[in-house]
């Protein structure tokens, strides 16, 4: 019978398990080994680190173009994920005040991230930010000239960030919650000490919320790195691949006409060392900046 | 009770991992697998019901897609056996997917070629083996609105100087209008390399697979586009248009701002479709000429290919299932009716009688057969003259046409010069094209 009972766990957490080797597991140190062969005159060869090289070469197939999507993906998310941080804890820090309607706020805030980057949503877009889209229509109004937001690098970049940006709302959600968390003491003995409002907010209130921060910001920076469908829906890396981020150039790789899984697997295994590389600097820092109360 | 539910959570397990396996083959089922907007679908599934009719012991599953994502789709299920029977494949992909044996030798099937031209299966050959039945040939013509041109009060233009013309005029009428107005890297390349090819008599790609043009040339060929540019032919910057697909652009279907296009004449009706009363406002225009009269730069390749999965030289049955299929694809009078001409305009003698004689509707009036007729016309012109435009197969390779139109989207969205655009497009293009090749 105790034998039975050791045994129940692991054979309900086996439909899990299998799928997680099956399709994490498995992928992941495939692609590892794939990335070492390359394609040569219809024959698949071992090649060793040499599509790694030849990524950082510009004259090779896929160099320059993907030396290109790394500067892309880093500033979109050296643009998004602050952006996404800033504009999320403003929300809840105004959220988290005791105003009428405050539920519906919450909810109409937090509906563009249900939504998410959704077909609808990113076609909606693309026609927003058109030469005659709303946007430019908007500006018209003002005797402003329209600008030319997807025929331009800068302007591309805008509307792929501003998609990304817009859905702050589980983000925005987890601030919400870390704000409540802040012991009201601390305002109430500040206030009597004479502290403004400003300075509760930078003195009290960021300190105390480092640890959600630091939360919000990993998981932001992680997601932002690996961004597909805004830019592959509304500007499919245009113009002139200016918005063309890692993830759009592995696809196009791997999966168009190319068939190249080879190349694809050598720039998915950078991106993820990228991804480690930023993570694991942004947590040995924090030990820096962020406060733990225990 | 536990163990009840250990069996239930295991068997579960397997169910779902054998659940990704495969299906049963049936040599009487044919699947086929196609891209194609929605007129395409209908007519294509018409025809299929009438071959269950026709040959009650055949059942085939038709499996209808768009273009965008069709190849990959196509890549991977290859990639893993998992093909459908027959496919419609674009040419040139027997050369990018070739060299793992993805496709039947047609041959096998014992399919009458005799009705089509003696070269027509010749690109699509490899190592002696005939990858693909040939559907139709395609090539691009400058197809026009002619009620902006009636407008403006400009005349259809057969040349080049007079297509400046009537851009000024166009112009003059409205300044927001344009003869052609915006046309993508892919078209604008290709219109470029017809004018290149009318001037010099070159290919894009010599016999030596190396760009066959010079730098004089092409910058022969970008000063043309700027004067294109500058007299209200084409927009000044692609920045400034909408960024909505040619013929969902409302520049084109909803406010006439461009008045014409260069396109497939096997895609015409993409276009056609979008614009209201589209079939009575496009005139078909041909391929504009240095000088009137001339039969010059028109490039050809076969627009599409019904391809056979080598799964179905397994079995007799299935051989002979797959071969009458594709014999009443292609020559069955009441098929070929139906489909028409939504996948251009085949070459087999047999097939253009059927549609000739059909006394319903005239083929020969639509844009398509009116696009090919010129296709093959200026075409069998110029080879006569010793010039050979046929479309090098690796030409549309994902990877490689990355190389000139990458620098030639740049320069139409003003982010570089034409000589920047020249000096990327020669920097690397006969390396690159080397690679595709090999690899």
């Amino acid at each position: 019978m105790v034998g039975e009972k050791k045994w129940v766990p692991y054979v309900l957490l086996l439909p899990w398990v299998i799928g997680f080797i099956v399709f994490k597991l498995y992928p992941f140190i495939n692609s590892f080994y794939m990335s070492l062969f390359k394609r040569i005159r219809g024959m698949v060869e071992f090649v060793g680190f040499q599509n790694y090289i030849d990524l950082f070469d510009k004259d090779s197939t896929w160099g320059e173009l993907f030396m290109n999507s790394i500067k892309v993906t880093g500033i979109y998310v050296f643009v998004t994920v602050p952006l996404i941080l800033i504009v999320s804890l403003l929300v809840a820090y105004i959220l988290s005040k005791k105003i009428k309607g405050v539920g519906l706020f919450r909810t109409a805030y937090y509906i563009p991230t249900v939504l998410g980057a959704n077909i609808a949503v990113v076609i909606l877009w693309r026609y927003i930010f058109q030469y005659n889209g709303l946007i430019n229509q908007f500006l018209m109004i003002f005797g402003l000239k329209p600008i030319s937001w997807l025929g331009t690098g800068w302007g591309a970049m805008t509307s792929i960030v501003a998609l990304r940006v817009w859905q702050f709302g589980s983000t925005m959600l987890i601030f919400l919650n870390a704000l409540k968390n802040v012991p009201e003491s601390l305002y109430e003995a500040a206030t009597i000490d004479g502290a403004s409002k400003t300075s509760q907010f930078v003195r009290i209130t960021l300190p105390m919320i480092t640890p959600i921060i630091l939360f919000n910001g990993v998981m932001r920076l992680v997601d932002s790195f690996q961004v597909f469908n805004g830019p592959q829906l509304i500007t499919q890396g245009g113009p002139s691949d200016s918005t063309r981020v890692i993830n759009m150039l592995i696809y196009q790789v791997a999966f168009s006409g190319s068939n190249d899984l080879y190349t694809g697997s050598a720039m998915s295994w950078i991106l993820f060392v990228i991804i480690m590389i930023f993570t694991v600097g942004i947590f040995r820092s924090s030990k820096y900046w962020v406060y733990y109360q225990d | 009770m536990k163990k009840f539910w250990i069996v239930v959570v295991l068997a579960s397990s397997i169910f779902l991992l054998t659940a990704c396996g495969g299906k049963k083959d049936d040599s009487n089922t044919i699947s086929f697998s196609w891209w194609g907007t929605s007129d395409r679908n209908v007519a294509t599934y018409q025809a299929i019901e009438l071959f269950e009719k026709k040959y009650p012991q055949y059942k085939v599953e038709g499996e209808e897609a768009p273009w965008s994502g069709y190849q990959q789709t196509l890549s991977n299920r290859l990639s893993r056996n998992r093909e459908a029977d027959v496919f419609q494949i674009n040419y040139n992909w027997v050369y990018s997917m070739y060299g793992i044996n993805q496709f039947l030798d047609i041959n096998e099937l014992g399919l009458d070629l005799s009705k089509y031209p003696e070269d027509e299966h010749t690109p699509i050959t490899v190592d002696s083996k005939t990858l693909a039945l040939s559907v139709s040939e395609t090539g691009y013509v400058f197809y026009l609105n002619k009620d902006l041109y009636d407008k403006a009060g400009a005349t259809i233009p057969k040349t080049w100087d007079q297509l400046i013309e009537a851009g000024k005029k166009i112009g003059a009428y409205n300044s927001n209008k344009y003869a052609l107005g915006r046309l993508d890297a892919q078209q604008v390349a290709m219109l470029m390399f017809s004018y290149l090819s009318q001037v010099t008599g070159k290919n894009v790609i010599n016999e030596a697979n190396q760009l066959a043009f010079s730098e004089q040339e092409l910058q022969m060929g970008f000063g043309f586009l700027n004067e294109l540019r500058n007299n209200n032919v084409l927009i000044q910057s692609n920045a400034t248009d909408t960024h909505n697909d040619g013929p969902s652009n409302p520049n084109w279907q909803l406010y006439e701002n461009y008045g014409g296009i260069m396109t497939w004449n096997t895609s015409i009706s993409e276009y056609e479709n979008t614009l209201p009363g589209g079939s009575e406002k496009i005139v078909m225009a041909g391929m504009f000429q240095q000088n009137e009269g001339e039969q010059k730069g028109m490039y050809k390749k076969i627009s599409m290919a019904y391809a056979v999965s080598p799964r179905v030289a397994a079995t007799k049955e299935k051989t002979a299932a797959v071969k009458a299929f594709l014999e009443f694809m292609t020559t069955d009078p009441e098929a070929v009716r139906i489909l028409g001409v939504d996948r251009g305009v085949s070459n087999n003698t047999e097939t253009q009688q059927i549609l000739l004689d059909t006394e319903t509707t005239d083929f020969t009036k639509s844009l398509e057969w009116q696009g090919h007729n010129v296709v093959q016309n200026i075409f069998t012109d110029q080879i006569a003259k010793g010039v050979d435009l046929y479309i090098h197969p690796y030409y549309e390779h994902d990877t490689f046409r990355l190389i000139y139109e990458a620098p030639i989207e740049r320069f139409l969205f003003g982010n570089a010069t034409a000589q920047q655009a020249i000096t990327d497009i020669n920097r690397r293009f006969n390396t690159e094209l080397s690679n595709v090749m090999n690899n």
